[in-house]
């Protein structure tokens, strides 16, 4: 309790005011508590500038602001809970009692003051402020902790590409730079006037062109799609995102993951534009893909059988939402699986493969953020289909 | 009769600039962009090497190496691959499946030297007069079973633990890689076999279990510890160099090359123990006589007098015939008169030729000395400037 808690008496009564300040000094030193008074609503008010009280002691019956609008203007705060009302009310004050505690009030008082029911609800009241105090203070840990993680998820999705994407690029930067070494030996060979092949120099000099101009092309498309992906980096980017682009980049980013694995197959509806946050969803159809892929590959270990994943998009006018379907032939999940799905570290992958979070984060962005739906339907044995729902219009 | 090498990949341009490379060359090259389809032609047909993509659809390469091995035991896999995080892949090299490992993207200029090295040094050594000679000598080693069942697990990728499981059946196995993880340069205080297992990686389980059994039969022989402690010494030094020219650790896979280097020492050792004797008297007696600085390396003179095969090639001979990665074979024919023209991995020959050199002269074992290369060891790596660094290390993991 090293904290003063800050007290304030609003009444339009002297007595009442000196009583109840009296009273508290009686059983609180200045330094577990602060005391300031106001003779009513307005100067109460007033006050709120300088001063910010954690409980207020509040009369209800007051002139010109009474006790209820000094309520109305608490509001926000009593929300926040960074203050606490007691009411003080007289006989007959019932029916604008219950009309406070509408509002928010935490607990009344009644006149005349007595000792013992004023203490212990002050008691009441601080240690109700300590537990919201602690609260608020957890609630800003697990922000912070949750935004880590998103960023740790993120960085772990991305490191699991980077090596898939490295081999991508790796391919084409082999065969460009083993031609151009290729290139400056006939050049070499030319210059000198030694004999070089005995197959079609001109064809063969016009095939490493093309190839080598293939490979460029391939590079740039991975980067374009690395750059397309991942355009966050700014956590809170809400845009005009084009969802049908945001899956085939994600298809472009981990082709890798995919390639060897099972054939996609896309069926756009040409849905519109939605209003929402692309990074993160292109997140989202990143987890779904990989799972799908991971499912598929399992399912392959045992029956060797083709995999494929079918990508479906539609707009539902009624409901101003864009419908996305990824359905998989992988290993589906049971009911016990598809119940935990989105919890927090489930994973039915062997360890130290991913960090168990995808789901439960996609849940939360596609959910919370964004106000969409997520959902499972699973069949064991023959394969997953996931349904995710977003609204065009701002969340 | 030409070579005939069988390259497989799933891009057709891939294929394309390597036939372009290999067109100067001698080889009969024949190309695949499907394993499937290369297995079909081995049905009627022999090649000699294969170089492989690993990641394929329908067949994969590890797939592809296993059914060539099963086929054509004789052919040399070699892996070429991008996919440089692939557990699969340090897996197929650890266990022996893949002999040699390049990496896309890959320099023309190299490739042609890694794969013509390799495809020389398997000649030299598949050259049945040397099987001959040294069968002559004595039976070949035998191969624990333990290391069957262990390369089928390294192959699945199995856990340490499992790993250990297995290794403590054996204890005389079990006692070889505490000891040798237990040294300085592993810097482990364990009697766990799993925590030793972990330290050294599968490669070098693998390899440690392979040739164990000579080890173990030389164990008796006269000097059997001393090179022991030798052999012991320079694989620490080696690694120390490494991490002192190159400032990162020794790749796992040439971890044990200080240690193998030696091999056919103690082979030689087992099965011809009076032949060795009598070699090691007469070089002392030489040493007496001539008083001069070990410029000439009369183990070398005297070993080719006595015998008809050398103990460089009778060590790298047995490490072939095991499938060791293939630079540990290099160190092990090469370490004593390294030609720069032979050699493929220059570097670490030069390393293992400068810290055994240091090493015999710091543990008195003279009579198995040889002359350094200066030459050699500063052309590849800058490495006499770091001698005295080395002899000091040496010399502190013996007061330890």
């Amino acid at each position: 309790m090293k904290e003063t808690i800050k007290v304030l008496i609003v009444d339009d009564s002297k007595l009442i005011r000196m009583t109840i300040r009296d009273l508290l000094n009686t059983h609180f030193t200045p330094q577990e508590m602060q005391i300031e008074m106001a003779e009513d609503g307005d100067q109460a008010l007033a006050l709120f500038g300088t001063y910010e009280p954690n409980i207020i002691l509040l009369d209800i019956m007051m002139p010109k602001v009474d006790g209820i609008e000094v309520l109305m203007h608490l509001q926000e705060r009593i929300l926040k809970g960074e203050v606490q009302t007691i009411m003080i009310t007289g006989m007959g004050d019932d029916q604008t009692l219950s009309k406070c505690f509408d509002l928010g009030a935490s607990d009344f008082i009644s006149k005349p003051i007595q000792d013992v029911a004023l203490t212990s609800r002050l008691k009441g009241a601080i240690r109700q402020h300590h537990l919201i105090q602690s609260l608020n203070r957890l609630n800003q840990e697990l922000t912070l902790a949750k935004n880590q993680m998103v960023q740790a998820e993120k960085m772990a999705a991305v490191g699991q590409l980077a090596a898939g994407i490295a081999h991508e690029i790796n391919n084409p930067v082999g065969y460009i730079s083993s031609n151009i070494h290729t290139l400056k030996k006939y050049y070499q060979n030319w210059k000198s006037g030694k004999n070089q092949h005995i197959f079609d120099l001109d064809t063969d000099i016009q095939e490493i062109f093309e190839d080598l101009a293939f490979g460029v092309d391939r590079i740039k498309e991975i980067v374009d799609s690395l750059r397309s992906f991942s355009r966050i980096d700014n956590i809170s980017e809400i845009n005009q995102f084009d969802v049908e682009q945001g899956i085939r980049d994600t298809l472009n980013v981990a082709r890798h993951r995919y390639k060897y694995i099972a054939d996609v197959q896309i069926e756009f509806g040409n849905v519109p534009l939605i209003y929402a946050n692309g990074g993160k969803i292109n997140q989202v159809f990143l987890n779904i893909l990989i799972n799908a892929a991971d499912a598929i590959k399992s399912a392959q270990e045992e029956d060797g059988r083709t995999g494929q994943i079918r990508i479906e998009t539609k707009y539902i006018s009624q409901d101003e939402t864009v419908e996305i379907k990824f359905v998989d032939n992988g290993t589906g999940m049971d009911e016990e699986t598809l119940q935990r799905l989105y919890n927090p570290f489930f994973t039915t992958k062997p360890v130290g493969s991913g960090t168990g979070l995808g789901m439960s984060l996609s849940y939360d962005i596609v959910v919370h953020e964004h106000k969409g739906k997520i959902m499972a339907k699973s069949e064991l044995g023959n394969g997953t289909e996931f349904t995710v729902l977003l609204p065009v219009g701002k969340a | 009769m030409s070579k005939v090498i069988a390259f497989v990949d799933d891009e057709q341009q891939i294929l394309r600039a390597l036939k372009r490379l290999f067109f100067q060359t001698d080889y009969t090259c024949l190309f695949f962009d499907k394993g499937g389809d290369l297995i079909q032609y081995l049905e009627s047909n022999k090649i000699d090497i294969l170089v492989t993509d690993i990641r394929m659809p329908e067949m994969d390469g590890i797939a592809l190496m296993h059914a060539v091995k099963r086929m054509q035991p004789k052919v040399i896999r070699i892996a070429l691959s991008g996919y440089t995080d692939s557990r699969q892949i340090l897996a197929a090299l650890d266990s022996g499946l893949a002999r040699l490992y390049i990496y896309k993207p890959w320099d023309n200029d190299q490739l042609l030297s890694k794969i013509e090295g390799l495809i020389r040094m398997n000649d030299q050594l598949a050259d049945p007069s040397l099987l001959q000679e040294i069968n002559g000598l004595g039976s070949l080693p035998t191969i624990p079973d333990l290391y069957a069942k262990i390369t089928d697990l390294i192959e699945k990728e199995a856990s340490a633990q499992e790993v250990a499981r297995l290794v403590d059946s054996d204890p005389a196995i079990a006692g070889k890689l505490l000891r040798i993880a237990n040294t300085a340069y592993y810097g482990l205080h364990t009697g766990s076999v799993q925590q030793a297992i972990v330290m050294l990686g599968m490669s070098n389980v693998r390899q440690i279990i392979l040739t164990n059994s000579v080890f173990e039969r030389a164990a008796y022989m006269p000097y059997a510890k001393d090179l022991w402690q030798h052999a012991s010494l320079v694989n620490q030094g080696v690694a120390y160099l490494y991490s002192l020219c190159y400032g990162k650790s020794l790749p796992n896979h040439q971890g044990t090359a200080g240690l193998m280097h030696t091999l056919g020492l103690l082979f030689l050792a087992t099965v011809k123990t009076d032949l060795y004797l009598e070699l090691i008297e007469a070089v002392e007696k030489e040493l007496q006589h001539s008083q001069t600085d070990n410029n000439q390396s009369i183990f070398d003179a005297l070993e080719t007098e006595f015998l008809p095969v050398r103990h460089p090639e009778i060590g790298s001979f047995l490490l072939n015939w095991w499938e060791l990665p293939f630079d540990i074979i290099e160190v092990a024919y090469h370490y004593r008169e390294p030609k720069p023209e032979l050699i493929v991995n220059k570097e670490l020959v030069a390393m293992v030729h400068l810290v055994s050199h240091v090493a015999f002269g710091l543990l008195g074992l003279t009579q198995f000395q040889y002359a350094l290369d200066k030459e050699f060891c500063d052309a590849n790596g800058n490495l006499t400037r770091h001698q005295l660094a080395i002899e000091d290390y040496l010399a502190s993991l013996l007061t330890n």
